[in-house]
């Protein structure tokens, strides 16, 4: 059974169709990557893999279990008999609406998929140490008497929680910054910051928004060695990246994405040669690109529009 | 040598708060009936103060209707007083009961609104409660008069008349709710709340129910103000829907955000500008509106994180601050 398993997923904004139509798929313990040129619905993926959108068709599973479903219009609501009773306390109930909607962002968390952002949304006036204390969150259970009455197993469970925080911190070699405030760090150290988070809430699934984005090639090769140290403890990644280096580098399989459809998948070896990956990423020759950035380096290639030449 | 200058600190910190206890138990004793009304009066305003402190400043989500969830517990009280009997003291359960309730049906529906949206429909709320008061729902609310009549609360035979009781009465609750804040805070519960101030995506993304918590902060809050309700209808004897104004609701925000949001202390000094000065010099009182517009202006100017601030917040607002210039400088 895979790991993950997207079928037939579409997302449009309006008119936009971000993602059209994605099928893949991936087994425990791979290191996947998800490449494309700017625009071509990773981060959408992303987003309806974690929760955030819920897709406009299609399903993801994970585990075997449905984690995201189309969006349920109010007509489709008014006329299933279980949203009607959703609120009851029943445990049969609750399976079955959670078969028939999406589940929300800390639900899927909590079943073992953790992300990275693109951006980095560390929280940025706490410590590194309360950062990374927010992953233990949905694995504890003290609620409002337990705050204030403060029972023993509540003070175990609060050491439980800085004991899973420091034991991640000093996996991504942060131990020393402990202390020190999110927003101080340098930018290296909060991308894995933020990895370090991602790994306290014990994910089965860990999802990489373009981890790599603004490291110097020195951080880039350490971040490497994290991702496969975290790889080999069981968690399996799929990321999404921009710096060539470090996709093929690592990434077992590779599915490539252009205009929100998957138009290649296969190992780097296979991707790199496949015509229609080349086109995508350079364009046809009848076409002249018209680039944002001198195109140096692959990862810094922004076509803003292509002109098609007669 | 620090060793012990540390040392010094922590029990300096302990002696600090039994000070401050013996002294609040000790102050009303030398004072004639109208100062000890005065104290009464402030200690219910830090315990409204904290209690929204709860939603505004450890969740940083706006209410500005707090007065509604003030008003409803005194109600309540009222209510089950004049019409069951039942003695005020057994009558505080049922406030904060009532209070967390409706706290609960309000906010459910308006949880996913953020900032200013949040604000107007909190306003709307306030308001929706004040003037069901007023139209004299079922006929049981009295109208824009408002209830009176109601006993004074009695422990072991002994009616509690003289302001000096009402006013331990007041502190016993007080120092409850202090301590019910302060552990709230330093707690999962206190750090999801803090997360979820700081960026409600990246919470959400790490496995916190964002929903919930922020209920939670909702109706903590308003069930500790339906007990502030509870004590004022034992204490004054005669409600109004007038406790559901608008004014009101601004006063408790104040208090939060001059004294500093997510601060115990800072309620105590919000309190101190908001209510015990104009309430002891009748000038400073009829110029109490101009007073806050005047404070509040001055306020984000000069101390935009309040006078005794949370050291959270104060970085939180002055790293805004900071951001902005150099913005600023590289567009000239």
């Amino acid at each position: 059974m895979a790991l993950l398993e997207i079928r037939g997923l579409t997302k449009q904004f309006g008119g936009l169709t971000a993602v059209n139509e994605v099928n893949f798929a991936f087994d425990e313990g791979e290191i996947m990557g998800l490449i494309g040129p700017n625009g071509a619905g990773k981060t959408t993926i992303f987003n309806m893999i974690t929760g955030i959108y819920s897709p406009t068709s299609g399903e993801i599973y994970f585990q075997g279990q449905r984690i995201a479903h189309p969006i349920l219009t109010w007509r489709k609501r008014l006329t299933t008999p279980v949203w009607w009773l959703s609120w009851l306390p029943l445990s049969a109930l609750k399976q079955q609406w959670d078969h028939v909607r999406s589940l929300r962002p800390h639900e899927i968390t909590e079943r073992g998929i953790a992300r990275t952002f693109q951006t980095i949304r560390l929280f940025n006036n706490l410590t590194v140490l309360q950062n990374v204390m927010a992953g233990v969150h949905h694995r504890t259970r003290a609620g409002v008497l337990g705050a204030i009455l403060r029972p023993p197993a509540q003070q175990k469970e609060e050491d439980y929680i800085i004991a899973e925080a420091d034991q991640r911190l000093a996996f991504m070699g942060l131990a020393e910054h402990r202390d020190e405030l999110a927003k101080n760090l340098p930018y290296g150290h909060q991308r894995r910051l933020e990895i370090a988070r991602a790994l306290a809430a014990e994910p089965a699934l860990l999802v990489l928004d373009e981890p790599a984005a603004g490291l110097n090639e020195q951080e880039s090769l350490e971040l490497m060695a994290l991702i496969r140290q975290i790889r080999d403890s069981g968690v399996t990644v799929l990321l999404i990246e921009h710096d060539m280096k470090v996709v093929m580098g690592i990434c077992e399989r590779i599915v490539v994405l252009d205009y929100g459809k998957k138009i290649a998948e296969g190992t780097p070896a296979e991707v790199q040669n496949n015509p229609r990956v080349i086109k995508a990423y350079l364009g046809e020759e009848e076409e002249e690109v018209v680039w944002a950035w001198p195109c140096w380096r692959l990862r810094t290639c922004t076509p803003i529009m292509v002109v098609s030449v007669p | 040598m620090e060793n012990f200058l540390m040392r010094l600190r922590k029990v300096n910190v302990l002696w600090w708060q039994i000070a401050l206890v013996v002294l609040a138990i000790l102050v009303p004793l030398p004072l004639g009936d109208y100062y000890r009304s005065v104290l009464w009066r402030t200690g219910l305003y830090v315990i409204l103060g904290l209690s929204l402190n709860i939603i505004l400043g450890y969740a940083g989500l706006f209410q500005l209707g707090h007065a509604a969830f003030y008003a409803l517990g005194a109600y309540t009280t009222a209510l089950l007083n004049l019409h069951f009997g039942v003695p005020i003291f057994l009558t505080y359960p049922f406030s904060i009961l009532v209070a967390a309730f409706f706290g609960y049906v309000l906010t459910r529906p308006i949880l996913h609104l953020r900032g200013d949206y949040l604000c107007i429909v909190t306003i709307a709320f306030g308001e929706v409660v004040r003037l069901v008061l007023v139209n004299n729902l079922f006929g049981i609310t009295g109208g824009a008069n408002g209830l009176s009549g109601i006993d004074l609360p009695s422990l072991f035979g002994i009616v509690l008349r003289a302001p000096i009781y009402h006013y331990y009465l007041m502190l016993l609750f007080l120092f409850i709710t202090i301590f019910a804040v302060q552990r709230l805070q330093n707690s999962r519960l206190g750090r999801a709340w803090m997360y979820v101030r700081e960026d409600e995506v990246a919470a959400e993304a790490m496995g916190i129910d964002t929903t919930r918590v922020k209920l939670l902060a909702f109706v903590l809050g308003s069930g500790w103000a339906g007990m502030a309700g509870a004590l004022y209808a034992g204490r004054i004897t005669v409600i109004s829907p007038d406790l559901a104004k608008f004014l009101e609701s601004v006063i408790m925000f104040s208090i939060v955000v001059l004294g500093g949001a997510g601060s115990i202390p800072g309620v105590f000094v919000g309190t101190l500008g908001m209510v015990t000065l104009p309430e002891m010099s009748r000038p400073l009182r009829a110029w109490r509106d101009a007073w806050l517009g005047f404070a509040m202006v001055i306020m984000m100017i000069l101390r935009p994180e309040g006078l005794w601030p949370s050291r959270q917040l104060q970085m939180e607002i002055r790293s805004e601050k900071e951001e902005a210039l150099p913005a600023l400088a590289t567009d000239n």
